[in-house]
């Protein structure tokens, strides 16, 4: 074995993938190169038909590519697909569970499945059903579950046959604030206690911030960025100091300033100096209210391709303005 | 062989918790071996008919009705695979490591079993109206129940796992091959005197020799000898197998 092979969990290169409708050709990757660290948690950012999910069905061995090359876990997903199938646990977008069995027999199935028998089989599948909290469910069927707690159940089942590398495609979508928080629990527990590399795809920009130490993010069938959510966000730049004054008051001259309306708004670097001066200064004018805006990932995403990472409402003039002021 | 008991397990524990549609399943069988089967047993009540189908009408005809019922309830099995695409289960059984073989072999033997024991409820029902019929020839009518049964789950898993993708489409071409196949067989009356083409279409139907080796069995009459019967029916569970075997392998979530 390559000492570099090791390190990593995940290995594209240059993919592609065309899909054939009839005589249109509809290029979903376009040559997609990136690599996972061994136990590390990978997000996979973008917006919908970005190619998220023919990235995951081709790297769980779903789908064949057109070109390019993928390895997981040290395996080659064209060539090698059991060896990769070994290896990796999947949670696909939409549910695969069997809604008839119960949460048992669902692990059950799975473990046989993936060749277990006996008691080592028994003991893995309460394990798995423990470590998301379902034991005491097992024996309710399926369909009797929230959606929330589905997702925990396709969590745990991923994880019977101990996998190294774990595949989750949009885990979140259709979840209610509550069940995502505690699904993003469980994904780091996954991380953190067992070592396993997470790869996971969003369209949700805070939960790539807050769950995935290292981010790709992916437009169009290509890589627009990579790095962490930090290094993403420093890129794009600046905070946005937004004041709010009783009476009318002048652009600070030491920063770059800018009026919206009644409001002011001025980008600067660091912001705890910056606010100093800026509470200095409009002392006099009255203030009214201090607004600290830190970029997102959204802002990234808009700043890389002029577009919202999600379709939303029509934005307010005052955010458009913070939005532009960012990115200088 | 875990991923084939893992399937052979999931098929049983779906058709366990689901038993009620038993009812519902058996319901055309035995509407047919009743109305159908009274009506034409009241108005061929004379000797000569028995003469003609080696038995009384309903004798002869429950075996046919079981026969149908076996065939029926495994083709239709096939609509599983459909709707564990649907229903995305299929994605987890694609993407596990094990040999795709077994996890059809175990859903069809499931299923076989599954039919096998459809077959034995409706035959239950039927006795009391069948006076003539062989009971000590029921194990042999089990056998033949389930060895027909493994082909014609494996050719419902053969269509669903080709490119249809929605229920209605499946049943469509359900409808379009059970019923000439149902109906060509001799299920219902005895295949004597058929004009050519009628009796080129019963040769080639594989339900014909289910049928008939049904029929052997339950009331010792027939048209072919039995060996023949049999061997038919295996030739055609390899095929449709094989076949089918080579469908799903093919089948990828696109």
């Amino acid at each position: 074995m390559k000492p570099e092979r090791v390190m990593y969990a995940v290995e594209v290169e240059n993919l592609r993938k065309v899909y054939k409708q009839g005589k249109v050709e509809v290029e979903a990757l376009r040559g997609v190169t990136f690599k996972v660290k061994k136990g590390e948690r990978f997000g996979f950012l973008g917006p919908n038909g970005a190619g998220k999910t023919t990235t995951i069905l081709i790297l769980t061995t779903l789908l064949e590519p057109t070109s390019g090359k993928a390895i997981v876990a040290g395996y080659d997903v064209v060539k090698q697909k059991n060896e990769v199938r070994k290896r990796i646990g999947v949670v696909f977008q939409d549910p695969a569970l069997d809604n008839y069995l119960t949460a048992y027999e669902n692990l059950y199935i799975h473990a046989k499945l993936y060749g277990l028998k006996g008691k080592e089989l028994e003991e893995r599948v309460k394990e798995a059903l423990s470590f998301v909290d379902l034991w005491e469910h097992r024996d309710r069927l399926v369909i009797t579950f929230s959606g929330g707690m589905r997702r925990r159940l396709e969590i745990a089942r991923a994880l019977v046959h101990e996998p190294e590398v774990l595949f989750l495609d949009e885990p979140t979508t259709g979840l209610d604030p509550q069940s995502r928080a505690k699904v993003w629990d469980y994904i780091r527990k996954v991380n953190e206690e067992k070592g396993v590399t997470i790869f996971l795809t969003t369209h949700y920009m805070d939960e790539a911030d807050k769950l995935c130490e290292r981010i790709a993010i992916i437009d169009k069938g290509k890589i627009i960025a990579e790095g962490s959510p930090e290094e993403l966000k420093a890129k794009v730049g600046k905070n946005v100091v937004i004041v709010e004054t009783e009476r009318e008051a002048p652009c600070i001259e030491k920063y770059k300033c800018e009026k919206a309306g009644n409001k002011l708004l001025i980008s600067v670097e660091d912001v705890t100096k910056a606010l100093i001066d800026i509470i200095e200064f409009y002392k006099p004018y009255g203030i009214l209210k201090i607004d600290v805006k830190k970029p997102t990932l959204d802002d990234v995403f808009l700043a890389l391709t002029g577009r919202e990472l999600r379709e939303e409402g029509p934005e307010n003039f005052a955010k458009y303005v913070i939005r532009r002021m960012m990115m200088r | 062989m875990e991923a084939l008991k893992a399937m052979f397990y999931r098929q049983m524990k779906r058709f366990w918790r689901a038993k009620g549609r038993v009812i519902t399943l058996i319901l055309m069988p035995l509407l047919w071996l009743v109305f159908f089967g009274i009506g034409w047993a009241s108005s061929l009540n004379v000797p000569m008919m028995e003469q003609i189908l080696g038995t009384d009408y309903l004798t002869f005809m429950l075996p046919g009705v079981i026969a149908m019922s076996v065939f029926m309830t495994a083709f239709m099995s096939g609509v599983s695979v459909i709707w564990d695409k649907q229903f995305g289960f299929l994605k987890e059984v694609l993407v596990a490591p094990a040999p795709r073989w077994q996890s059809l072999m175990g859903r069809i033997l499931g299923d076989s079993v599954i039919a096998t024991i459809q077959g034995l409820i409706l035959f239950i029902l039927g006795l009391p109206l069948a006076k003539n019929i062989i009971v000590s020839g029921l194990p042999l009518a089990i056998t033949v129940a389930f060895v027909s049964a493994l082909g014609f789950a494996a050719l419902g898993v053969l269509i669903a796992s080709m490119r249809v993708k929605s229920f209605e489409a499946f049943q469509a071409i359900a409808n379009m091959l059970m019923m000439p196949m149902i109906f060509a067989s001799g299920a219902f009356f005895p295949l004597m005197n058929l004009p050519d083409w009628f009796w080129y279409i019963t040769e080639i139907d594989p339900m014909t020799y289910a049928v008939d080796a049904m029929r052997q069995a339950l009331a010792n009459v027939g048209y072919f000898p039995l060996w023949q019967d049999i061997i038919a029916l295996i030739i055609l569970d390899i095929a449709f197998i094989v076949l089918a075997v080579k469908a799903f392998e093919k089948s990828t979530v696109e």
